[in-house]
């Protein structure tokens, strides 16, 4: 048995690979490693894992008999789902096109998903166009007044402010991802990582500080609705919460 | 746009179902509203195309408004920390992943590209959800600004209300409400008039006699402790101006003199209090909250037209055609009416800094002529500290002419447009289109002239009859002048020593032929006459008793140079004298003070005499006193006549009011209404004051009037 430090990219699926095992449940169901990492696919960078030996397989044929051996070769999976903030909702999408290697995806209903990728590729990319925003509209009329009425009726147009520049094209927002590289939600980095994914501004990081905790405080305040002045703003708050939004 | 992000994503493995939510920033404003006391809220607006996953409140009102600044607690009219309007600006924001960079909070006042006030938002103020604008780690905002050359005291102010309150936002990912604003006032209450202190008032001009502005001011107050909000009130012009010879009949010197008294007219110090409305509808002195804000003070002229006649003719003078139109007189007779003279006049005001005290013979606020076109009318500004704060005033001036009617209104004058035009300067009849609570009209002030009638002396108790001043004063008041009887109803006699010792004294200093008309002895006990005089005959007998011949009596009393050749002749020679005695007699009576004294015997002589009064020029008077001699029975009158009209009729002269042409001196001298003869100032049995005489007492020019009635109108 062999132990082996993670690096940035890995997952069971890699490793496996890397080791020359066709199935990561091979190694992943050796010794403890389903117990240490409760996900394959998300190892703490420099983790350890256990890899166990090559078992030689041992079969009795018979001699000039043709016999098949079928290798199993499970495949690995790339599965992204576009959010709004609410990771419920899904935006207006015009296209949205999935690339790693030589494999697409492109749809528009924010679910894309390529079933067969090489675990040893540790890089993609996502462009989403958003569907173009509604036309502006002027803001509601204020309200209307009658002769000689005070305080007088507003007139709106008396107000010389910037107006609105008002985007007409939707959003393209482009995503490198990097494949294999999401920690677990126990690890701060991990937490962190969905914050991010999820679009809050927010540094990866392994120690907490004053951005992580204001990136936890609008976490909280967005998801779960809390403002408490006297919260410590950790990420262990979110943890679960987190993991369920990001990966479920 | 492109929008660029890193995401760490995990592969899945074949017998798992695990994804990887990705999301980009999204952000907007939700709301932004100002919260004030008692749940009063604005209302809060964003572009129709804005969207956010929470809607904006659809609560509150566009006429919110509150009190910036600190406060005067209105009974001691000083500060009162206690006493504040703060309010919340509450804000919503849609920034669920913190996404936003930039966001303020501006105020724009209108027809302005530029924001009067900043806030820059930081850090926790850019967290999702409700927020209330922290100020000095409170709450509360009690609506101070930057520092601004439109906002002397860094606070919002009325005078450039209403504001837009704004929060723009701005950052890395899909804006989808880049903006909210909300709207709001700060709005007048009321305005309350009252009148200031006399001491505000220019020290007057040398040539004046003191004390006259002060003392139409007494009389104001005497009528009501505040300005009138309905009714009328005299403005009584101390008016104690008389001839001082027959020669001043015949100039005009009844308007000059009365010009040189009053000049522009009577200067009465108006002032405003202004309240300003609370956020909870109450009224608050908030006297930061005025900054420069102008107060438009107008008038109107309201004088009621003369029923018929010459006055009405006159007065009819372009009614219509001046700004403002109307019946008071117009500036080509001397009055203020199309004049260029101010009936709000400039006042330089305080300065730079508020006094703590109100000034003394200085008027406290600055008060300058309205540009075209309503030139006729005054802004004022008022005081944002100290004694007078939230105070502001003119001095109201109108003209001097009696029977003039004014009604002053203040404005707030706060609406312009975009080329900084006041609504309110226009050349439109007054009143000018204003809500109830930006205005204060006054009642109408009516202009009075005033003669005091300080004294009623008879010679004796034998005078029977006594005038009735009540009579005399109401006929004097169709021209609006007054004579205030200061009398009390007493009448003095003349003490019999005096009476006989000043009569003696002036005989004696006469002619020994003039000294034989008086009869000897006690002139006093004698009875009600002027002087007692010998007849012709009694003359005779005295002048032979002296000792001279038949001849040299006859002689004398036939020579024609003497005056006496015959009864006629002799009564004229008596009557020439006593009024020389009777005037030696009754002057010393005179009151010292300013007004008239009336004295009062049964005939001037003894011996029969056409003589009703007099009009006398007290020795020594200056112009400022005079005595009126009524020497007539009601018997001795024409039918139709009395005592009173002759009272009348004497007081005209003093007043400068000459015969009319049909009475003897000077025909041509146009000065009485060719189309009646029964004037007071005529001989005949007489009516009332023609309308010339009329607009003449009450200060008119007479060089700008025609005898002829329908020359005086003009359309």
């Amino acid at each position: 048995m062999a132990n082996v430090a993670s690096s940035a990219g890995d997952c069971f699926s890699r490793i496996a690979r890397i080791q020359g095992f066709f199935n990561y449940l091979s190694v992943y169901n050796h010794a403890d490693n389903a117990t240490t990492f409760p996900n394959p696919n998300q190892i703490e960078e420099g983790s350890t894992v256990k890899v166990p030996d090559k078992q030689m397989k041992a079969f009795n044929l018979p001699l000039d008999a043709e016999k098949k051996f079928k290798i199993i070769r499970q495949k690995t999976k790339l599965r992204i789902k576009i959010c709004m903030a609410d990771a419920a909702q899904t935006p207006g999408i015009a296209k949205a096109r999935l690339t790693i290697g030589a494999k697409k995806a492109a749809e528009t209903t924010g679910t894309l998903e390529i079933d067969d990728i090489d675990p040893m590729l540790t890089n993609a990319s996502l462009t989403v166009v958003l569907t173009n925003p509604p036309a502006y509209v002027a803001p509601p009329p204020t309200t209307a007044g009658v002769a000689n009425q005070y305080p007088p009726p507003i007139v709106a147009p008396d107000f010389d402010d910037p107006k609105t520049v008002w985007p007409k094209e939707g959003e393209t927002i482009v995503w490198n991802l990097q494949v294999g590289s999401l920690e677990p939600h126990t690890v701060i980095r991990g937490v962190l990582q969905r914050l991010e994914n999820l679009g809050f501004a927010c540094p990866v990081q392994k120690v907490e500080d004053a951005p992580t905790r204001r990136a936890v405080r609008t976490y909280r305040r967005f998801v779960e609705s809390k403002v408490a002045p006297n919260d410590t703003d950790a990420v262990a708050d979110i943890q679960a919460n987190i993991r369920a939004r990001h990966d479920d | 746009m492109v929008i660029n992000r890193t995401a760490r994503v995990a592969r899945t493995a074949h017998d798992k179902t695990h994804l990887n939510h990705l999301g980009f920033p999204e952000f907007g404003v939700v709301e932004i509203q100002i919260k004030g006391q008692g749940g009063s809220l604005s209302k809060c607006y964003r572009d129709g195309s804005s969207t956010t996953s929470t809607a904006p409140a659809t609560t509150g009102d566009d006429t919110f408004h509150f009190a910036p600044g600190p406060q005067y607690a209105a009974a001691t009219w000083t500060a009162d920390p206690t006493l504040k309007d703060d309010v919340q600006i509450v804000y919503k924001l849609h920034n669920p992943q913190f996404a936003i960079k930039e966001a303020k909070i501006e105020i724009f006042p209108r027809f302005s590209k530029n924001s009067v006030w900043t806030r820059e938002l930081k850090d926790d103020e850019l967290l999702h959800g409700e927020h209330t604008l922290q100020f000095n780690a409170q709450d509360n905002w009690e609506g101070k600004i930057d520092a601004h050359a439109d906002y002397p005291d860094q606070f919002l102010t009325v005078e450039h209300s209403p504001y837009k309150l704004k929060l723009t936002i701005s950052g890395e990912g899909v804006n989808t409400s880049p903006a909210g604003w909300t709207y709001f006032h700060i709005i007048i209450a009321k305005l309350e008039l009252e009148y200031g202190p006399k001491t505000v008032l220019p020290a007057q001009a040398a040539n004046m006699e003191g004390g006259i502005h002060t003392e139409t001011y007494d009389d104001l107050i005497a009528q009501g402790a505040a300005p009138p909000t309905g009714g009328t009130v005299k403005v009584f012009l101390k008016s104690d101006i008389f001839k001082t010879s027959s020669d001043d009949m015949f100039k005009n010197q009844l308007f000059t003199r009365h010009e040189t008294l009053w000049g522009d007219g009577p200067q009465i110090p108006l002032f405003c209090k202004v309240w300003v409305k609370s956020s909870s509808d109450t009224d608050v002195v908030a006297y930061k909250a005025l900054g420069r804000l102008k107060f438009l003070w107008d008038w109107e002229s309201t004088s009621v037209a003369s029923p018929t006649g010459f006055t009405a003719s006159a007065e009819k003078y372009l009614v219509n055609k001046t700004k403002p139109k109307g019946r008071n007189c117009h500036d080509k007779r001397g009055g203020k009416r199309a004049s260029n003279k101010p009936v709000f006049p400039a006042q330089a005001g305080p300065g730079a800094a508020t006094p703590a005290a109100l000034p003394v013979g200085s008027f406290p606020f600055e008060v300058v002529a309205v540009d075209k076109p309503r030139k006729w009318a005054a802004y004022s500004y008022a005081w944002n500290d100290g004694v007078a704060a939230s105070k502001t005033g003119v001095i109201f001036q109108p003209a001097r002419m009696a029977g003039d009617e004014y009604k002053v209104t203040v404005y707030v004058n706060q609406e312009y447009d975009r080329k900084k035009k006041y609504k309110l300067n226009v050349d439109t009849d007054a009143p000018l289109p204003s809500p109830d609570v930006l205005k204060a009209v006054t009642g109408d002030y009516h202009i009075w002239r005033r003669v005091n009638v300080r004294k009623y002396v008879k010679k004796n108790n034998s005078v029977a009859e006594t005038i009735n001043l009540a009579t005399v004063a109401g006929e004097y008041a169709k021209a609006f002048l007054e004579l205030k009887d200061l009398t009390a109803g007493s009448i003095t006699y003349v003490a019999e020593a005096d009476w006989n010792s000043r009569v003696t004294a002036s005989v004696n200093g006469r002619s020994a032929a003039l000294q034989r008309m008086v009869t000897p002895g006690n002139q006093h006990a004698k009875g009600g006459n002027g002087v007692y005089l010998r007849t012709r005959a009694e003359y005779r007998v005295a002048y032979l008793a002296e000792g001279a011949t038949v001849a040299v009596v006859d002689a004398f009393l036939n020579d024609p140079s003497n005056g006496m050749q015959d009864d006629d002749h002799y009564e004229k020679k008596g009557k020439t004298l006593g009024r020389g005695v009777v005037s030696d007699a009754f002057s010393p009576e005179a009151d010292p003070g300013s007004g008239c004294t009336i004295f009062h015997c049964d005939k001037l002589i003894s011996i029969g005499c056409d003589l009703l009064g007099w009009a006398y020029d007290v020795p020594g008077g200056a112009g400022n006193r005079c005595g009126f001699l009524l020497c007539a029975t009601n018997a001795d009158h024409s039918a139709g006549d009395n005592i009173e009209n002759t009272a009348t009729h004497e007081f005209g002269h003093h007043f400068f009011l000459p015969h009319t042409p049909d009475a003897g001196e000077k025909k041509n001298y146009k000065a009485h209404d060719s189309s009646i003869t029964t004037c007071i100032m005529s001989y005949n049995v007489p009516t009332e004051f023609c309308g010339f005489c009329q607009l003449r007492l009450r200060g008119w020019s007479k060089n700008a009037l025609k005898p002829a009635p329908s020359a005086n109108s003009k359309t």
